[in-house]
């Protein structure tokens, strides 16, 4: 009863608002409109494949409606609670797994068994990050869509001019490159964002730190329960290691207000020349390139990418991306997912529109060509790892970066020592896997 | 149509309850119910499960939530709406000089003064942070190029700065409110009133405590409480300055409603805090009714 | 005596002088918007290069910028009339007529600003999603009208007050309804104090964010600051279209308030007489 209502007063009302604003064209065949929900700033680019998959699917009209990455968990959780969701949604990595044991997503098992074979480039087997599609339930939720990972990006006349030849490998060695980068330019060495602003900053290098010498936070032990894979006394190795950059001054205490990977603090810091290392994903290293060309037209770029530092695993990084799903209240399935089918498979997607992003396919990913300042990428997503733990785990993820990023921050302005944040970090994250673990 | 009190009272009152009660006695019930569950983001759709005051014994008993409660009521609102009155007095009183008003200045004033007001606050924080940062911020440059300081501020990474920074920010978008409704108010007071009290030899302070000060009280009393009411709830000043930080630094009551709830998924919690947060209001509010505006409207009645 | 000239046009002088950097300090935050929505992303956070461009403000544009700033003023215009209007009314009665449990029920409409507005965010979105009303501007404008009433009629129960009674006792005298008192009799006589009311209604709506962004998800119907914090991304910021939209948010307010400023300053004037 409630649905139908529902239903009926949307069209109404929607249908009105078309009416004043768009007074579509009355056609002999209605074509069927979905929604797609896209977190990405490139709407352009992504209504420009939009437009050639309505011209390839006549029957089909695609809305695009755009949201923020930060308010995308919390609005779409809400429309899929009332029924309200757009058809198709664009989601983290991450999320899959929580959303589909909420009820927040449809099960695509019949559907990827019936197309599985023609999907993306090379069928569901040359898929991604498929263990995180999965729902508790072993139900498959999404479709990996698009990788990420953080690579390190450096000034190499920076390094000339400081007399360092490559790019270290150790944690220790990089805190002595920012260190004599800085003292021999005069400038920044290794400026990571260290705000803490519920925005994921610290919260990833503090996991490439642990991953590299062992367990994350949370890990599954051999019994399938998830335990704490972190001491009190390594979080406080880690927060001293990032606080000691603060300390001594290489990477600037305005750092510390920084929250956004693309801050134009931290992007025009490195075009200028007053910061000589970052840690950033791809699309903002290619935006740093861009933006470099462009105000130094013929000239080299002075950057090159190198994999994070490592330890006793090697580098080891978050294999991150994007999938896409369905919503359960979604009526046009079929159209939804002809609409994913397509937005998967890397021609045209990929190579004509949305072109900065990287397929999450093993096939698509081998035969991405890469800038050669950006070489460090497809080193780097070698050696990265999937949320693993994280993901499947109970703890939301975004409750520990907060967690992480609230205590760096009280380490940072000398609020708590490292010792103090260390264990009451720890005792965070631990009472919410015991509380969230029945 | 309308002409007995009665029917006049059901026409006019009963359009602004209607709306009241949909959108505050519904959320507010769903809040209450809410705050006694284990409710979370990932459990909209199924509902939580009854745990009781729970959140409430948790909330109570957390330091975190000890310093949310002294952020909010001493920083941002008693700290904020002290200093938007004390300088929106000062300003009110420069303002009306009588050296301003020689030179005919008080209007091209009071115009420029709408510019920060006509600001929306999002586009005030963004001005806002660029002019604050230590590297190119133009507030920097000018304390370093005067040799105020030797070295840049990182305004808002230093735990002794950011509380005034985000006040500065607060105050610049409000202060032209209270100012001009403190001006309007001083240019409605009779001059001959304030040249008789000269005559017979009050001095300033005089001036201020016996005519001005009580001239001015229903407007500092209106302008106190809607600026309380203003800052107390206000999530998007502290939010977008400083998402909180650094740490927990600046943690106020709607941003920790905001982490609990969205970030944590923790909605029963955070419906917690929202009840905790709205009873304190309601106190502020009765006792501030009780002692000033009640009597005023009593009075009025007469 | 001319010691005494030379002191006075000394004070003078520094009373200027203060008054003007005060001033210049509170205006030059807006300035530098408009400067820096005029600048070339590259050049737009250096104080030394200057490089002009209005690309900002067609690429805005170009993505339907104009279509926000038109839903903006829609809805933040019909809202205010409405709340307006209501409140009028409201305050009209709570201040002329004595009824039983008065003070109560203004006390209730005063304590519903308590509730800070975040935590009435899902609430009211689950209530509007059963009543199928999300994407409507009935329940925006609806939200903007519960926003804004309760201090509407506080402040226009304190502009009544400086509205002589006799005025509408004589014309119910002379066998005006309520409803004829108090649009042909108060209204004109306060419209300055409901210019001042509504003006702070207007710029609630105006830049609200937390209800539309859960509200309005088609493109189409999106207001001016869900518009500008979309370009906000999560590693890139657009910040050359943050700066047009950030100007063109902030220009239709300014071009709004400033021939309303005399009717405002005597709006404010009249709610703050001493009874």
């Amino acid at each position: 009863m409630d649905q139908k209502i529902a239903r009926r007063s949307f069209v109404v009302g929607s249908a009105a608002a078309a009416g004043i604003l768009a007074a579509p064209a009355i056609r002999a065949q209605t074509p069927t409109t979905i929604t797609f929900r896209f977190n990405d700033p490139e709407a352009p680019q992504m209504r420009a494949a939009l437009d050639e998959f309505e011209r390839a699917n006549p029957t089909i009209k695609v809305n695009m409606q755009r949201i923020s990455w930060a308010d995308m968990q919390a609005q779409y959780l809400r429309e899929a609670a009332t029924g309200t969701a757009p058809d198709v949604v664009h989601i983290s990595f991450v999320q899959p797994r929580s959303f589909g044991g909420g009820g927040a997503l449809r099960a695509l098992d019949d559907l990827i068994k019936r197309d599985g074979a023609s999907l993306g480039a090379k069928g569901w087997d040359d898929f991604f990050a498929r263990d995180l599609a999965e729902g508790a339930d072993g139900k498959i939720y999404a479709v990996p869509w698009t990788t990420d990972t953080f690579t390190m990006m450096y000034n190499t006349e920076m390094f000339a001019q400081a007399g360092i030849a490559a790019f270290p490998t150790s944690w220790d060695g990089l805190r002595a490159a920012s260190r004599t980068v800085a003292q021999r330019t005069g400038k920044a060495g290794w400026g990571f964002p260290a705000g803490s602003c519920a925005t994921p900053t610290i919260w990833f290098f503090m996991n490439y730190f642990f991953w590299s010498n062992g367990p994350g936070w949370i890990d599954k032990a051999a019994d399938g329960k998830y335990v704490m894979g972190v001491t009190p006394a390594q979080a406080q190795e880690a927060l001293e290691y990032f606080k000691s950059y603060l300390d001594e001054g290489h990477n600037p205490r305005s750092n510390m207000s920084v929250c956004l990977w693309g801050a134009p603090e931290l992007v025009e810091a490195m075009l200028s020349g007053n910061t000589a290392i970052a840690s950033v994903p791809d699309t903002v290293a290619m935006e740093i390139l861009a933006k470099w060309d462009q105000r130094n037209p013929g000239k080299k770029a002075p950057f090159a990418t190198a994999p994070h530092p490592g330890g006793r695993n090697g580098s080891v990084t978050n294999f991150g991306g994007r999938m896409l799903g369905i919503s359960p209240n979604a009526r046009n399935v079929e159209q939804a997912w002809r609409l994913i089918r397509f937005l998967v498979t890397p021609e045209p997607t990929f190579t004509k529109h949305y072109t900065n992003y990287t397929p999450a396919q093993r096939s698509a990913l081998t035969s991405r060509n890469w800038a050669p300042e950006l070489a460090g990428y497809p080193r780097q997503l070698a050696n990265s790892r999937s949320w693993g733990p994280y993901a499947t785990g109970p703890v939301p993820i975004p409750f520990m970066w907060n967690a992480v990023g609230r205590a760096a921050g009280s380490v940072f302005i000398g609020e708590k020592t490292p010792a103090i944040a260390a264990a009451e970090l720890h005792e965070t994250i631990a009472r919410e896997l015991a509380r969230t673990q029945r | 149509m309308y002409t007995t009190p009665r029917s006049f009272l059901v026409y006019a009152l009963l359009p602004a309850f209607f709306f009241l009660a949909c959108f505050y006695v519904y959320p507010s019930i769903f809040n209450i119910q809410t705050s006694l569950t284990d409710l979370g983001i990932f459990t909209l759709r199924r509902g939580g499960d009854w745990i009781g005051v729970d959140n409430y014994v948790e909330l109570l008993t957390s330091p975190d939530f000890r310093r949310v409660l002294f952020n909010t009521v001493v920083w941002l609102t008693l700290a904020g709406v002290t200093v938007r009155i004390v300088l929106g007095l000062a300003l009110a009183f420069l303002l009306n000089s009588r050296t301003l008003r020689k030179w005919r200045l008080t209007t091209a004033a009071r115009l420029l003064l709408i510019v920060p007001w006509a600001t929306p606050p999002v586009v005030a924080i963004i001005v806002w942070r660029w002019m604050l940062d230590p590297r190119v911020g133009s507030i920097n440059s000018a304390l370093t190029a005067t040799g105020i300081v030797d070295q840049a501020i990182p305004f808002l990474s230093d735990a002794n700065w950011v509380w005034p920074a985000i006040l500065l920010i607060i105050t610049w978008n409000t202060l032209p409110l209270v100012t001009l409704t403190f001006l309007a108010s001083l240019q409605s007071l009779s001059a001959e009133l304030v040249e008789a009290a000269e005559i017979d030899g009050a001095g300033p302070l005089q001036l201020l405590r016996y005519i001005y000060l009580p001239h001015l009280k229903p407007a500092i009393i209106v302008m106190v409480l809607m600026s309380t009411f203003w800052t107390f709830n206000n999530f998007v000043y502290v939010w977008l300055t400083t998402g909180a930080g650094p740490g927990l630094y600046t943690n106020v009551m709607a941003t920790e409603i905001y982490i609990k709830g969205f970030i944590d998924g923790r909605l029963g919690y955070s419906a917690a805090t929202g009840v905790v947060m709205a009873t304190v209001m309601t106190l502020f509010g009765l006792v501030y009714l009780r002692v000033i505006a009640k009597r005023e409207l009593v009075e009025e009645s007469k | 005596m001319r010691m005494r000239d030379a002191k006075t046009w000394a004070t003078e002088l520094a009373t200027v002088t203060a008054t003007a950097a005060i001033l210049g300090f509170l205006v030059y935050p807006t300035f530098w918007v408009f400067v820096a929505s005029l600048k070339t992303p590259e050049t737009m956070f250096s104080a030394r290069n200057w490089d002009w461009t209005i690309s900002n403000y067609t690429r805005l544009m170009d993505a339907g910028f104009g279509h926000n700033i038109f839903n903006s003023l829609f809805l933040c215009t019909t809202a205010v009339v409405l709340s307006t209007v209501i409140s009028v009314n409201a305050a009209y009665a709570f201040s002329r007529l004595r009824f039983r449990g008065r003070d109560t029920l203004f006390g209730a409409i005063l304590l519903g600003q308590t509730f800070p507005w975040i935590i009435l965010v899902t609430p009211v979105f689950i209530l509007f999603a059963r009543m199928g009303l999300l994407n409507s501007w009935v329940s925006m404008i609806f939200v903007y009208i519960a926003v804004s009433v309760p201090f509407s009629i506080y402040l226009l129960v304190g502009y009544l007050r400086s509205v002589p009674r006799s005025l509408d006792e004589a014309a119910i005298m002379d066998g005006a309804s309520y409803v004829q008192v108090v649009w042909r009799v108060i209204f004109p006589i306060m419209f300055p104090g409901i210019v001042a009311t509504a003006t702070y209604a207007f710029l609630l709506c105006w830049s609200e964010y937390l209800f539309s962004v859960a509200i309005l998800t088609r493109e189409e119907m999106k207001t001016m600051p869900l518009a500008l914090y979309i370009y906000f991304g999560e590693n890139v910021t657009d910040w050359g279209n943050v700066m047009a939209g950030a100007a063109l948010t902030t220009l239709p307010t300014l071009l709004m308030f400033l021939p309303l400023q005399r009717y405002m300053v005597a709006g404010l004037a009249a709610g703050s007489v001493k009874q």
